[in-house]
């Protein structure tokens, strides 16, 4: 995505004409709002997350330094704020209450263990789990936003999905759905 | 090979898991809520400079930023009291200072407050101004604000939980969501909130002018600021102070540059009561009804706060070895605040050993942890962060480092917490036949059922039974889970079937029984659970001919040491196992 028509964007917006601005939002909604789920675990204060980025990134346009890193500066923002959410909002990932649900056992259907798997990920895998399969991002947006390469997302995607099925294993998921 | 083809069967779930179709942006509606920010953006290019925002544009962007916490723009709205009063006492000549002020806001039980904020542009088409109303009473701490579409916020904070409600006047629902407080949410006061939002306005210099004057026949002061900022923005405020009360009445700021002007206008007002709710703030009582979470009452809070102590004052310090269903050995070692858990899983390689003695039981989770096969983690809580390691099939050890504001305290999925005292944050306690027979405590709770983005059923609406009891140190003895089953495992039902998943229509018998069979008493007289029995009749496996649901018994076994020696370093995060050691 991060392309001639994406600086002309980032630079017309620079140069004072929101209505660029407005596009680049446009197109970064869908893997922002994943970077801030990833974190939040909330979809509602995920959108509002990547509004609140939205302002921060208005204001502070202009300092950006290097105008073909638009996304991955964007992403930076909404981490940051959602972090902040994290902290004030008190809609947290709890671990322990997590786990309650699946206790001792693998007893439990699918989403509270498979988002389980997901929790207990560092917290870049973490993102890059959400941003594929949030919104169903393609590598290209992923690696827009991320600032790494397509390959690096692979492998790291490979790895993360590891140890997801390693935690499900340890769950007792079953081998079949793995 | 691309990660998404080495596993299609894993991706499903994931998307099912987490997928969303992530509503279209609306950039104009958005500018309509951040008409602070996209005036901000306005005025650097009209300066074409890289500064940030203007005094005047601190302010509103504060003002108009948190649709969720109305107070803190409350708060902004005795900002600009207190700027002034601050400024004034700087200059040496206060005839009462800010601490009057303060005390005198501390003690205003309602505070009303109106704003209207207008700009205007010379030569361009200027917009309506924009008026709200708030309401903010200190106890209960709570604000509600009416907006001029007719929408109207309420939130209700308490030291448990916040209580957010939303109604929208063009569907006519009226949303409430009941949220847990964090710590740093915690209930603090009003003024004390206006405290912290004025530190980083009282180096500003400004020229003050104080008048006496008279306000409805009361003595009032008049307080004037004039100034110019850092951006060249000219800013002039005044205020109108009850000299008897010490409370300020009415504001206006106005701040000027390049031909652009805005004005916010505040009028005070400290009735006696205010609107309780959003009812009697005009929400109409046939609006539609949203409610998400399960509200903490007084009462709940009352009546579990023993249970809440006992938890907090489990013996320490203390090692517990979890060994469940013969698979799975959980070591958690707790001394003060810090906290390490270890846990291991059997693989062909490494069984745990078939025995009751807790010594051979620790000694060979050591071992296996030493020997480093695949599988076993560790976290380390100091009490502020939690130090992960972890290892897996394909990795060496991993490591992490996560604020407990995430995991909170006693965040261990395992051991005598987890196990006998589990965290319960909602709910209300019943009568049952179970409950009286055995002269047991019962506490209720409910969830919502949860939904993919493609409208599935992520989970199913459940109940669950808490059973404590108050001559076990307020143990939980028995847990039991209600819901409806989930037919397609790995799947879900449609959003349209699941009527049959509201909390209030759900079995009557438990798929899941979790029970202390065997107690065990330490030194001290405290009781801890020494055997856990699980059933659960919704287990769902896969043995070839396709996906069969079944009844599965688990067994939990606690071991306990309270008077541990513990080994050098083992609260030392840096001691934590590398990629290298």
């Amino acid at each position: 995505m991060q392309d001639g028509s994406e600086l002309q964007l980032v630079n017309a917006a620079v140069a004072g004409d929101i209505e660029s601005f407005g596009e680049l939002c446009r197109r970064y909604y869908g893997p922002m709002v994943a970077i801030a789920y990833s974190l939040l675990s909330d979809h509602q204060l995920a959108e509002d997350a990547a509004q609140e980025s939205y302002a921060r990134a208005l204001v502070n346009l202009r300092r950006l330094k290097n105008r073909a890193r638009f996304s991955p500066w964007l992403a930076a923002i909404c981490r940051n704020v959602a972090k902040d959410m994290v902290a004030v909002k008190a809609r947290r990932i709890d671990a322990a209450d997590l786990s309650q649900a699946a206790s001792g056992s693998s007893h439990n259907e699918n989403g509270t263990l498979i988002r389980q798997a997901i929790e207990q990920l560092p917290a870049p895998a973490r993102e890059l789990i959400v941003l594929r399969y949030y919104n169903n991002l393609s590598y290209e947006e992923i690696a827009s936003v991320s600032g790494i390469s397509r390959a690096a997302i692979n492998g790291r995607l490979t790895r993360a999905k590891r140890k997801m099925a390693a935690y499900l294993r340890r769950k007792g998921f079953p081998e079949s759905q793995l | 090979m691309k990660a998404d083809e080495d596993n299609k069967k894993l991706d499903e779930m994931i998307s099912r898991a987490v997928g969303r179709e992530v509503p279209a942006f609306d950039f104009d509606k958005w500018k309509d809520n951040h008409r602070a920010e996209t005036e901000i953006f306005k005025s650097q290019t009209a300066r074409q400079e890289n500064s940030g925002s203007s005094w005047r544009l601190d302010i509103w962007r504060t003002l108009m930023k948190s649709k969720r916490n109305r107070v803190a723009a409350a708060a902004v709205a005795g900002i600009c009291v207190l700027l002034t009063m601050i400024l004034l006492d700087d200059a040496g000549s206060p005839a009462f200072g800010m601490t009057d002020v303060m005390a005198a806001m501390r003690k205003a039980e309602w505070m009303h407050i109106t704003y209207e904020y207008a700009e205007s542009d010379a030569g361009l088409d200027n917009a309506e101004p924009q008026v709200r109303e708030s309401w903010l009473s200190v106890n209960p701490m709570r604000d509600i604000t009416v907006f001029k579409n007719g929408d109207i916020g309420y939130t209700e904070h308490s030291t448990d939980q916040m209580r957010v409600q939303r109604y929208d006047a063009e569907t006519n629902v009226l949303t409430t969501r009941y949220i847990p407080a964090s710590v740093n949410s915690s209930y603090t006061s009003i003024v004390d909130k206006i405290f912290g939002d004025i530190a980083e306005l009282e180096e500003r210099g400004a020229a003050i002018e104080r008048t006496d004057s008279v306000d409805d026949g009361r003595p009032a002061v008049i307080m004037n600021v004039d100034f110019i900022d850092d951006n060249s923005v000219h800013g002039r405020g005044s205020i109108l102070i009850d000299v008897e009360t010490r409370l300020p009445k009415r504001a206006t700021f106005i701040s000027e540059q390049s031909g652009r002007s805005s004005t916010i206008d505040i009028v005070f007002d400290y009735p006696k009561t205010g609107p309780a709710d959003v009812y009697q703030a005009g929400a109409p009582r046939e609006a539609t009804m949203k409610v998400i979470g399960q509200r903490i009452s007084a009462d709940f809070l009352e009546a579990i706060a023993p249970y809440r102590a006992a938890r907090e004052n489990l013996p320490k310090p203390r090692i517990v070895v979890e060994v469940a269903d013969r698979s799975t050995v959980s070591v958690i070692y707790a001394n003060g605040m810090e906290e390490r858990f270890e846990q291991v899983r059997r693989s062909k390689k490494a069984a745990p050993p078939d025995t009751e003695d807790f010594r051979a039981i620790l000694d060979w989770a050591g071992k296996v942890i030493a020997d480093k096969p695949a599988g076993p983690r560790i976290h380390i809580n100091d009490g502020k962060n939690v130090y992960s390691a972890n290892r897996d099939y394909s990795n060496p050890w991993t490591r992490e480092e996560i604020s407990t504001t995430r995991y909170g305290v006693g965040f261990t999925p395992a051991g005598l917490n987890y196990r006998g005292w589990p965290r319960i944050r909602t709910g209300v306690f019943i009568e049952n036949d179970y409950a009286t027979k055995n002269s047991l405590l019962c506490i209720e709770t409910t969830s919502e059922p949860q939904f993919t983005g493609d409208s599935k059923l992520a989970e199913a609406a459940t109940k669950t039974l808490y059973y404590i009891d108050p001559e076990r140190d307020y143990m939980c003895v028995r847990i039991e889970r209600f819901r409806h089953p989930v037919v397609p495992p790995w799947g879900g039902a449609a959003a349209e079937e699941v009527s049959v998943y509201d909390p209030k229509d759900i079995p009557t018998e438990p798929y899941l029984v979790t029970e202390v069979v065997q107690f065990g008493r330490i030194d001290s007289g405290h009781w801890y659970p020494g055997r856990i029995s699980t059933t659960d009749k919704q287990s769902w496996s896969d043995s070839g001919r396709g996906w069969q649901m079944r009844t599965k018994t688990f067994d939990i076994r606690l071991y306990i040491d309270t008077k541990p020696e513990f080994p050098e370093g083992i609260f030392d995060p840096d001691r934590l196992p590398t990629a290298d050691r």
